[in-house]
């Protein structure tokens, strides 16, 4: 009977440690952070980018930080299923975005905990070229924008 | 009842193997069902370019090795996001071939070079004419410091003033290498809740300044032209209405 209750017990104790570590794993290293430029289609890439007047590309970004502040991790994304990333670990806890180019942020977003919130800002009426149409000044109600959050994929 | 005579099913042996593995598929179905349902809800392929990457190497950092992977990803990140093509432009300066074309009417880098001037001029001239707030300049000043530790030793900051709407960081970067890297980290600190622009006064990778807005206002030099555009630049293509 007491080698009958060590092995349930046995059984018992590494089905805790498999769920456990299941769950830790699955939950704090394998982290990521996601950024959408937004134009006409706010859902889909349409492969249409943008760029400033002095031709510097405008990226949607989403930065990954620690609890200490720390940017632990980035992604960035053009609009043409053209995205660069860096991977966040396993300790990034709040993600925040951006519409920008390398030396000008146009918007940030507030900063978000991680689990699938979503953040998003727009950059107001600013002139912008287009790979499809030209430069134009976006008016009010004309703009880009960025949606971004931190996820466990 | 003897020891030696228990069959070895009796140790729990085989049940937990066989837990184990079942555990093990439950929790592949649960993360595939997770990701389905959340990722799919998105656009796919970004996502998972994103995901692809990040899952590739996840675990590995340190805090601090996290800090270099993503400002080395940054760094490599210039490959694709180089200026587009920009008259008078230098060959190492064009495009990869898999970056995006755009023929739009770039400026001359000297061209580039006056406006920035304009615009940095403009924005100090801003701030000194502001006010202080007190409470919110020396709030926003103290947390610059503090962000400008985290982005690292290859950074010092000179000086930074805030006013009213308007801060204003002058940064040396004491390694030209990782020039590119450090000017993200700047524009990634949490202190920056709006806009921000950041200028190279003497035109080279020794010092930037970084002017950045007061959350909910705005930079004015990013403020559009009050000049209408032509007519035959506007296409319905681009607008969006929100």
């Amino acid at each position: 009977m007491k080698q009958k209750s060590t092995g349930r017990r046995a059984m018992f104790v590494a089905i805790a440690v498999v769920v456990l570590g299941a769950a830790t794993t699955g939950t704090a290293s394998a982290k990521s952070v996601l950024a959408i430029l937004t134009d006409q289609n706010p859902a889909t890439p349409n492969g249409t980018t943008y760029s400033t007047g002095s031709g510097l590309a405008v990226f949607a970004q989403t930065n990954g930080f620690d609890s200490s502040g720390v940017l632990n991790c980035v992604t960035r994304s053009f609009n043409n299923h053209t995205t660069t990333s860096s991977p966040c670990g396993s300790s990034a806890v709040t993600y925040q975005s951006f519409v920008r180019t390398v030396s000008t942020n146009f918007c940030t977003t507030g900063q978000n905990a991680w689990g699938g919130l979503i953040v998003a800002c727009h950059t107001g009426p600013l002139p912008f070229c287009s790979s499809v149409a030209g430069c134009n000044f976006f008016g009010p109600g004309i703009d880009l924008g960025v949606w971004g959050r931190g996820q466990y994929p | 009842m003897t020891v030696a005579g228990t069959p070895p099913a009796r140790t729990g042996k085989p049940v937990v193997l066989l837990s184990v593995l079942l555990t093990a598929l439950l929790c592949a179905l649960c993360m595939v069902g997770y990701t389905r349902l959340f990722l799919s809800s998105t656009d796919g392929r970004c996502s998972c370019t994103a995901t692809d990457v990040s899952t590739s190497l996840a675990g590995q950092a340190t805090r601090n090795e996290s800090l270099t992977l993503a400002l080395a990803s940054i760094t490599s990140a210039k490959q694709v996001e180089e200026r587009f093509p920009v008259k008078d432009a230098e060959p190492s300066g064009a495009r990869p071939a898999s970056s995006p074309t755009f023929d739009g009417p770039a400026m001359s880098k000297e061209e580039i070079a006056a406006k920035e001037k304009a615009d940095a001029h403009t924005l100090d001239l801003q701030l000194l004419s502001e006010q202080v707030d007190p409470i919110w300049a020396s709030k926003v000043e103290r947390a610059t410091a503090e962000a400008m530790v985290r982005v690292g030793s290859s950074v010092r900051l000179d000086e930074v003033s805030c006013r009213e709407t308007l801060c204003r960081a002058k940064v040396t970067h004491l390694d030209p290498k990782t020039h590119e890297a450090d000017l993200d980290g700047l524009l990634s600190m949490p202190v920056i809740a709006g806009q921000a622009i950041a200028f190279a006064p003497s035109n080279d990778d020794r010092s930037t300044v970084l002017f950045f807005a007061r959350k909910g206002m705005s930079l004015s030099v990013l403020q559009p032209s009050m000049q209408p555009p032509p007519p035959e630049l506007i296409s319905g293509a681009d607008l969006i209405v929100r």
